[in-house]
């Protein structure tokens, strides 16, 4: 068809031209009058952008005791709005590098294990037949383990640290992303433009590298958007334990875990992290529930 | 009905041996070994001790050892607890984390599909917005930030309760049950609000308006029993919720259960005990979703048992 051909079909009785619709553009139209997921979205914003730049601003370092100010609670006056914890450090330029951590290992073991999840459904779904059945056999059991607890047993083989928690938790949060992504190749491997590759001649990893994966991206965008919160919800959960982050590094679940045992007299070490914490989770959550409710067409 | 239980029971055998499998190699695999941490030793001292914890032999023999010792509810010795074996730790803490457990469990069900039925039958009321806002605040605060914050209003605050501990008496479980249920309440009101509202709208329920039956009455016998379905379905992975919560809840408690045991046991390297407990978890979590299967297949007359 030629350029002036396809400029035909835009072009409406009355000479104007409409623009197309893309799904993308439709679905974000479609977020972006979703109040609460946009008030999830600056809320994050805020805490990301603080967590990011709040250490080279502030004039307190995380890790530096002042003996002088020991436990003082939040106050303006004096600079340290969050207050100090008991070895007098400023717990804000603290939660924000705990926050750092906190962030860091939920974007990068989500990133781990959408990585593992697509490649594992597509390459199931794809080959199909006995290839599949083994492959979804083994996510059926590793489905029904207890899924923190073999986060724990593998750190403890990985050694303790931010990136055997990465590796930990990506190497197995990846089940559902597989799933859905074996529903999706499943539905596309049929379709005119994987048999007019395949009679070109296109190699199989070369189809479901080029033409498989990239048509998936839609719902895993969706799940990815859940992982992100759950991510961080174990890492807190492992840190809180005592079994996660260790010192002298420090994330949301570790500052929780001080929080709770200087709780009887200070209260505000357990309540400013905790806030931190569930603030993120919170917005996190909305804008899942509005991606969700934007771009899956089943609930419309 | 008796074969679709066998068959189940014989599909949870492959996971249940993945459980223990992988426990036992990735244990395996975990640096240093279990008397490290002794004094320097001598070479024969060394060579007894993993002689008498079978430690020489090949490993597909240990393996074989020890898979036959759980078949017998024998997990070994505890390697720091020495005098103990890992079933003597995990039968004395398992009776405590049951019996917050169950309660909790209880609790959460009951007033979860309450709270859920409730804000159903008052859908985009001002009722169902503040069910659903408790609902979202019990997702997504953690455990481990409101288990502390109830110990700081009850227990330090106000001084109704225990702050934490246990004797065994009710005041030391208020508390730890509170705080492992909220979460599971807010889940299981925000499932059953969901259902319901489909149940409320399908056609059986409009008949049985139609012909003149009474909300109440339609309510419970033909509404519910539809709309529960899925919230029978969630009490498995619920199990699975209370049990990780457990962990968090006896730290923060200080309550002698099995989640302790774990906890001490993974910072302490003590590889029996935390292998014998991931295992006894695995078993406790495949039991739960057996029940919950076969409930379900009793309440539902759509799944079959071929």
């Amino acid at each position: 068809m030629s350029e002036a051909a396809f400029e035909l079909i835009h072009e409406t009785d009355h000479g104007a031209t409409v623009a197309g619709r893309s799904k993308l553009k439709d679905g974000f139209g479609r977020m972006r009058r979703n109040k609460m997921a946009m008030v999830g979205l600056v809320v994050l914003a805020i805490i990301v952008l603080a967590c990011a730049f709040g250490p080279f601003v502030l004039p307190f370092d995380p890790n530096q005791s002042d003996f002088d100010s020991i436990s003082i609670p939040p106050a303006f006056a004096g600079g340290h709005i969050f207050g100090t914890d008991d070895l007098g450090r400023d717990l804000l330029a603290r939660v924000l590098e705990g926050g750092r951590t906190s962030l860091l290992i939920g974007v990068l073991a989500t990133i781990v294990a959408i990585t593992i999840g697509i490649s594992y459904g597509s390459v199931a779904g794809f080959f199909g037949g006995a290839v599949d059945t083994v492959m979804m056999r083994i996510v059926d059991v590793l489905y029904s383990l207890p899924f923190l607890f073999f986060v724990i047993m593998l750190t403890m083989v990985l050694g303790r640290g931010i990136e055997s928690i990465l590796i930990a938790i990506g190497a197995l949060l990846w089940l559902t992303i597989a799933v859905i992504v074996r529903g999706q190749t499943l539905s596309l491997k049929h379709k005119e433009f994987i048999e007019a590759a395949r009679a070109g001649g296109m190699r199989p990893f070369a189809i479901v590298r080029q033409h498989i994966i990239p048509n998936t991206i839609g719902p895993v965008i969706v799940y990815a958007s859940l992982l992100v919160p759950e991510v961080i919800l174990g890492e807190s959960f492992l840190s809180y334990l005592g079994l996660g982050v260790q010192e002298p590094q420090s994330s949301w679940g570790t500052l929780i875990d001080g929080g709770a045992q200087a709780m009887d007299t200070a209260p505000w070490q357990l309540i400013v992290p905790g806030l931190f914490l569930a603030a993120t989770l919170f917005s996190l959550n909305f804008i899942a529930d509005g991606l969700r409710d934007a771009f899956d067409p089943k609930d419309r | 009905m008796l074969r679709y239980l066998l068959r189940r029971l014989l599909v949870s055998i492959p996971t249940l041996f993945a459980i223990i499998a992988i426990s036992f190699f990735m244990i395996r695999i975990a640096p240093g070994g279990p008397f490290d941490a002794n004094r320097k030793a001598t070479p024969e001292v060394m060579a007894n001790l993993n002689k008498a914890y079978h430690l020489d032999e090949p490993l597909p023999e240990q393996f074989g050892r020890y898979l036959w010792g759980v078949l017998h509810l024998d997990f070994g010795p505890s390697f720091k607890y020495r005098d103990y074996t890992v079933s003597e730790l995990i039968f004395r803490g398992f009776p405590i984390s049951l019996e917050i457990g169950l309660w909790a469990m209880l609790i959460s069900a009951t007033i979860g599909i309450f709270l859920g039925t409730f804000a159903a039958l008052k859908q985009n009321s001002a009722w169902d917005y503040t069910v659903m806002t408790i609902g979202m605040t019990g997702i997504a605060i953690p455990t481990f930030v409101t288990a502390p914050i109830y110990q700081l209003i009850f227990g330090l605050a106000l001084g109704w309760l225990p702050v934490a501990g246990w004797d065994g008496g009710w005041q030391h479980k208020v508390l730890p049950i509170l705080a492992l249920s909220v979460p599971n309440i807010a889940a299981i009101s925000r499932l059953t609000r969901g259902s319901m509202i489909e149940s409320l709208r399908s056609n059986h329920v409009r008949t049985a308006r139609a012909k003149g039956l009474g909300v109440r009455l339609t309510v419970t016998r033909h509404a519910l029993l539809g709309g529960l379905l899925p919230t029978l379905a969630y009490l498995g992975p619920a199990t699975a919720g209370i049990v990780t919560g457990s962990v968090v809840i006896e730290r923060a408690f200080a309550i002698p259960g099995i989640g302790r045991y774990f906890v001490e046991a993974a910072s302490n390297r003590d590889y029996t005990l935390v292998m014998g407990t991931v295992i006894f978890y695995g078993v406790l979590i495949i039991i739960a979703n057996l029940i919950v299967d076969l409930m379900y297949s009793l309440v539902d007359p759509k799944v079959r048992y071929e």
